[in-house]
């Protein structure tokens, strides 16, 4: 078994510039987030024996930063990869296949989305390209991740008013954060007059299409005093995949998600804390209704609680639970795959330098999704060892 | 990305009843169990004694969402429905409600449901389904 706090966070960072970067391709931002980070723990690329990175051929980026690593890890489930990476790289050291890995990502969401990048879960002959797509419309990110929502609000009396209040809170954070792509305050009726785009999501619903890459570096706690920056101690994680890459068809009870609760009661287990444990949360937000999912999924509030949790502002600066501080996919960036800018604002909450720091914060939950909605994968971060 | 159905050896079947307008999916000989989408073993009890059936083409309308703009593929301009279809045999799949209004005031939750068949580009005709008219008293 693995320990909470045996291994750390000792670098981390986003690539130089997020949100429009024409001038770099996806491996272009992978290098540089990668090299921040590297800057970030102190370390010189030689020094990294373990490498992964999703969406990416992981061979040509070890060969762009001229490493040779020991170990490395190519696999991607959507958004949330770089969470199954990260635990699958603490897996790694612990086995002592490698002693410090570096976790990758890199996507040209906005400038050259048809880049090597290509999202490729969609091969002809493929179960989602014969079943899915032909009905999916060309907003499929939107109509297939919003699919459960209908069946969700006739249940519960979720509102469309208070959906919208999640980009609402969010926009609260954004303002308090530079590197925010929106920042000005909204209101739940402008929200509800943007364009719609797969009712009952509409625009102001929907993440922002950026440019982005970042990194983290990982090694075991014993060497993490070493670095430069204080260590972000990891104390648990889980992951689960429940359906096909695009079919939330075959999510066995989409009002009570299975593979979300199996991630979550795995992370609180291995980290030994409970939910009134945690400071601060990210819950991946690739639309307006996904944190709504993941708070009772993960089990903070009650099925069918987390659409009033949030209009109550339980969520917004200043509340019981603050989440998605840096503004979230839907006001800060989101590249495609939001998973490790969940991380890395997780990151900064912990040690203490985010924007918008929350004040006393010791113990962070990351939540990301993959596939539309078929896979998700938990961390818990803390800032000191239990 | 290619939006016409390339059938793969385990689906063909499915795309030979398709053509002639009729739904097959598998049913597991041993557990009794539906089951979509097509593969060669069953996914409720992994046993390989699995056979195509003809279903009954009802079913009800499981979640949807009305998205802004069909692929040209369709023929339609204006919003159409992305259905999350429940057989009455058990599997769920996705699909498309037609002959109704694009609404959600016209799609119901749990509203009955049976399949049609509709062109979509030059492949094959795809399963669609429409609304079951109530017969009054």
């Amino acid at each position: 078994m693995i320990r909470p706090g045996q291994f750390a966070i000792v670098g981390a960072a986003e690539s130089t510039e997020i949100g429009r970067v024409p001038t770099l391709s996806s491996m272009g931002l992978a290098l540089d987030g990668a090299v921040n980070a590297l800057n970030d723990a102190g370390l010189k690329a030689s020094d990294i024996d373990g490498l992964t990175v999703a969406n990416l051929p992981v061979g040509n980026l070890a060969q762009q930063l001229g490493i040779h690593p020991k170990w490395v890890d190519g696999t991607s489930v959507g958004g949330c990869s770089w969470i199954y990476h990260l635990r699958s790289a603490i897996a790694a050291i612990n086995a002592g296949y490698c002693s410090t890995v570096l976790i990758v990502y890199g996507e040209s969401g906005r400038s050259h989305p048809r880049g090597p990048s290509a999202y490729d879960t969609v091969k002809p002959g493929s179960i989602e390209q014969q079943f899915d797509i032909p009905y999916a419309g060309p907003n499929l990110q939107a109509a297939l991740f919003a699919l459960p929502l209908a069946r969700y609000m006739q249940h519960y009396g979720l509102t469309e008013e208070q959906i919208a209040m999640v980009p609402v809170v969010q926009r609260e954070w954004a303002a308090m954060n530079p590197r925010a792509k929106l920042r000005q305050p909204t209101t739940v009726d402008e929200v509800l007059s943007s364009p719609l785009i797969a009712w009952p999501i509409r625009r102001a619903m929907c993440c922002l299409v950026s440019d982005a890459g970042g990194a983290l570096v990982v090694t075991s706690a014993d060497r993490a005093k070493d670095f430069p920056k204080p260590p972000v101690y990891v104390l648990g994680s889980g992951s689960s995949i429940e359906s096909g890459p695009c079919s939330p068809a075959g999510v066995r009870d989409p009002l009570h998600p299975g593979f979300i609760r199996t991630s979550g009661q795995d992370a609180f287990r291995s980290a030994g804390l409970t939910h009134a444990d945690i400071d601060h949360l990210m819950i991946y937000d690739a639309f307006a209704h996904n944190p709504i999912f993941g708070l009772e999924g993960l089990g903070f509030v009650r099925d069918g609680e987390a659409g009033s949790f949030i209009a109550e502002g339980n969520t917004r600066p200043g509340g019981s639970l603050p989440m998605n501080t840096n503004g979230g996919g839907l006001a800060y960036a989101h590249s495609g795959s939001y998973g490790m800018l969940c991380m890395l604002e997780a990151v900064r909450q912990m040690r203490g330098e985010a924007s918008a720091q929350v004040q006393g914060a010791e113990a962070s939950l990351v939540h990301g999704w993959g596939g539309f909605w078929s896979a998700c994968a938990t961390v818990i971060f803390a800032n000191s060892q239990p | 990305m290619s939006l016409i159905p390339f059938p793969v050896p385990e689906s063909q079947p499915y795309w030979d009843a398709a053509a002639c307008e009729t739904l097959v999916i598998q049913r597991c000989v041993d557990c009794t169990q539906c089951y979509f989408p097509p593969a060669p073993v069953c996914p409720h009890c992994t046993s390989r004694n699995v056979s195509w059936e003809a279903m009954s083409g009802r079913g009800t309308l499981y979640s949807f969402v009305i998205t802004t703009n069909p692929w040209p593929q369709w023929q339609m301009t204006g919003p159409f429905s992305v259905a999350v279809v429940a057989l009455e045999e058990g599997p769920r799949l996705l699909s498309t409600v037609v002959d109704c209004e694009q609404s959600p005031a016209e799609l119901k939750i749990d509203m009955p449901l049976t399949a049609t068949w509709r062109a979509f580009g030059d492949g094959p005709k795809l399963l669609c389904f429409r609304p079951i008219v109530e017969v009054g008293p």
